[in-house]
């Protein structure tokens, strides 16, 4: 085919045109993908009550698997959010405490914590980011005795794992045996200095310890019912809160990290953790029966410690129940206020690494964000499954009473449209991917005047 | 300056109508692809599109495109050898000498390039007809933004279009370096000279480990420390840099004859 001098004049003058084209294409479609970020979603909408019962508190977490993550800060009625890219696909390590698991404190802290050996203890510190960068605790000393056995032998038994002894308070870390009531001896709250566990010399001993509190321990041969198990330890602004059961039930006991005083004590009689020896019956007329594995939330910005206790699986109840306690130091050591969370049909959404919980105590309110999976009656027979979608609640209660729930709707689930037809699902077959999924992480409230930049 | 652009029309000339063509699969064929991809996924289609992309084989179709755009360089460089001789004239033009090789060295560039745009647009195409093919089947909520999400999760579809500036770096090293590479493994080859493969050799097992960690990205989530991949852009762009001023030497030595 012979082309006409017109189109073969126009065709020698090509090359520029398709350079030029061919630099603009990429420009123009990386400027209309990358635009997209700003169209992800999050919004607020109530479920019940006012929703101006927020106003006080600004809410903050993130929406984030390993390739970007979408910041929201839910504050005075607005939602906001932001969206980032990461350089290259990387899990994002976010805090969860995970039930013998090693401890993190604090949002945003870079160091995992471990209580290595079974008496003498040591901590052990590691760095997320640089884990050939560890720090340790000098050796600490089991001041409690182990427990002979019929046969001779001589053991330890702890109420929880090792971590529940360990809190952290800005620059501190605070550890105490967590030794059920078999126990004897004297227990001894440690401080350790954060900073001196870094940096130590290689054939030193360790960052050094200093006893803090101590106590005698009544064993439970000795009396029964003066004996309690250590459950655990918690550190708000400089009061250390001891956490032991006994036959008069629950008992957080308050100390002055600077001076060692008991500044206060609070015992909930009815309280009850199933497994432990019930020879004889509570005082309490109405108990409530809960498991041992609490969850903490210290709060240090709002002065306030809450405790979230499971309720029992043993009252065979459908969905997530929690006895949830809130303490105040304000002018002493004192419950300030307690709810059972209760949620039929639902259950903790498993998906993911980050903490889909926060609670925070403050302004005379219990403010609480979880992530939770709905189950529907089609659901129920793949409740193992890590794969439902998750929805994302903020509860308010005041005095025992839910004030306002509302849910975060946001682009979450559609991670997981890959499983549209429940029915045919049998639960088998899925891998988390944390590059593939996204949850919910890093979650908190403060209050209204002393927010941070998310 | 008019010499040099009519070198390089002539240039691009030669390579226009195989660009053109091969811009026109980089664009059509996706659809192609995408439509069996979902008929074989029947009523419960995967609605990622990344992973739709790669399982259609649209992933391997851009791989080749690309390739056969070098392999069409080739053709029509030593076409000028085989054929008509016309390399014989060109050395005769009264044209400086490195202007023939940056004209030939823009020429290839610009058919990538085409191709490598036709590609973007072929995937957005892809991303339209997906979205309504899945409409079509009863996905009544496709993901939201998932064009973007694609971009941002698929190891390809990242290498294609990356968001941040080392990945950028790190694309134009290895276009340039490859453009480059290839003018200059030719002339050595005309000019026989043997130890060219030196540098070649270095130089395409850089591209390679470069490519071979980008397109794993995903499955390197819990790596500690991502690579910034400065140093490899960086020696791939000296690597550029050698191949043109070797390269020059070659045309103005009129070794190459």
């Amino acid at each position: 085919m012979r082309k006409s001098p017109w189109t073969q004049r126009l065709l020698r003058h090509t090359a520029i045109p398709a350079l030029l084209v061919s630099l603009a294409v990429p420009g123009i479609m990386a400027l209309d993908v990358f635009r997209q970020k700003e169209e992800a979603v999050v919004l607020l909408e109530t479920l019940s009550g006012n929703p101006s019962v927020l106003s006080d508190v600004v809410l903050q977490g993130e929406i984030a698997d390993a390739v970007h993550r979408t910041s929201f800060r839910v504050a005075g009625g607005q939602v906001e959010n932001r969206t980032t890219l990461l350089r290259q696909p990387k899990a994002e390590r976010a805090y969860r405490y995970s039930y013998g698991g090693r401890k993190r404190i604090g949002l945003g802290d870079d160091l995992e914590y471990e209580v290595g050996d079974v008496g003498p203890y040591r901590i052990v510190a590691r760095s997320m980011s640089a884990p050939d960068q560890t720090g340790r605790s000098a050796s600490i000393p089991a001041i409690t005795r182990p427990v002979k056995k019929s046969d001779g032998s001589e053991s330890r038994s702890f109420a929880n794992p090792l971590e529940y002894g360990l809190a952290g308070d800005g620059d501190k870390l605070y550890f105490v045996e967590p030794v059920t009531r078999e126990a004897g001896g004297e227990a001894t709250i440690y401080e350790i200095g954060k900073e001196d566990l870094f940096g130590q010399a290689k054939d030193s001993d360790g960052a050094p310890i200093r006893k803090r509190v101590s106590w005698p321990l009544v064993p439970a041969s000795v009396d029964p019912a003066k004996a309690v198990d250590v459950l655990g330890l918690e550190v708000v602004r400089g009061n250390l809160i001891v956490i032991l059961y006994g036959r008069e039930g629950l008992t957080l006991r308050c100390y002055d990290a600077g001076s060692g005083e008991q500044t206060g004590t609070v015992t909930l009689p009815d309280i009850r953790i199933g497994g432990s020896d019930e020879s004889e019956p509570s005082k309490a007329p109405v108990t409530t029966q809960v498991q041992e594995g609490y969850r903490a939330y210290a709060d240090n910005r709002a002065n306030s410690l809450t405790l979230g206790f499971p309720r029992s699986f043993e009252e065979n109840r459908e969905g997530w129940a929690e006895e949830v306690l809130s303490f105040t130091f304000d002018s002493e050591f004192r419950l300030a206020h307690r709810v059972t969370v209760d949620d039929p049909n639902t259950r903790e959404s498993r998906l993911g690494y980050g903490d889909a919980t926060a609670m925070s105590y403050q302004n005379g309110k219990l403010y609480t964000i979880r992530s939770l999976n709905i189950l529907h009656s089609a659901d129920q027979q793949r409740e193992d499954s890590l794969a439902l979608p998750s929805s994302i609640r903020i509860n308010v209660y005041q005095e025992g009473k839910r004030l306002y729930q509302g849910a975060l709707i946001t682009d979450l689930n559609d991670d997981l449209l890959e499983l549209p037809d429940p029915s045919a699902y049998s639960g088998g077959g899925f891998s988390y991917r944390v590059e593939r999924y996204r949850t919910l992480m890093n979650a908190s409230f403060f209050p209204r005047n002393e927010e941070v930049g998310p | 300056m008019k010499t040099f652009y009519r070198l390089f029309a002539h240039e691009f000339g030669q390579l226009r109508g195989i660009t053109l063509l091969l811009a026109a699969i980089a664009m059509g064929g996706p659809l192609l692809l995408l439509r069996l991809e979902l008929k074989n996924q029947g009523s419960r289609p995967v609605p990622r599109y990344e992973d739709l992309f790669d399982a259609s084989g649209s992933a391997a179709l851009y791989g080749s495109l690309l390739v056969l755009t070098l392999l069409s360089f080739l053709l029509v460089f030593y076409s000028a050898y085989w054929r008509g001789k016309s390399i014989y004239t060109s050395l005769t033009l009264p044209a400086p000498r490195e202007m023939l090789y940056a004209s030939k060295l823009l020429a290839l560039l610009t058919s990538l390039l085409a191709v490598y745009s036709a590609e973007l647009i072929g995937i957005r195409l892809g991303y339209a007809y997906s979205l309504d093919k899945l409409q079509a089947i009863g996905v009544e909520h496709p993901m939201n933004n998932g064009l973007f999400l694609a971009f941002l999760r698929g190891d390809f579809l990242r290498f294609l279009l990356p968001h941040d500036p080392t990945r950028l770096l790190s694309n134009a090293a290895i276009l340039l370096a490859v453009t480059s590479g290839i003018l200059y493994a030719v002339l050595c080859e005309r000019s026989r000279k043997g130890w060219g493969a030196l540098p070649l050799t270095v130089g395409a097992i850089t591209i390679l480990r470069v490519l071979a960690y980008r397109l794993s990205e995903s499955d390197r989530v819990w790596e500690l420390s991502g690579r910034s991949l400065l140093g490899s852009s960086l020696f791939l762009l000296a690597l550029t840099i050698w191949f043109i001023w070797r390269g020059i030497r070659f045309y103005q030595r009129g070794a190459i004859a």
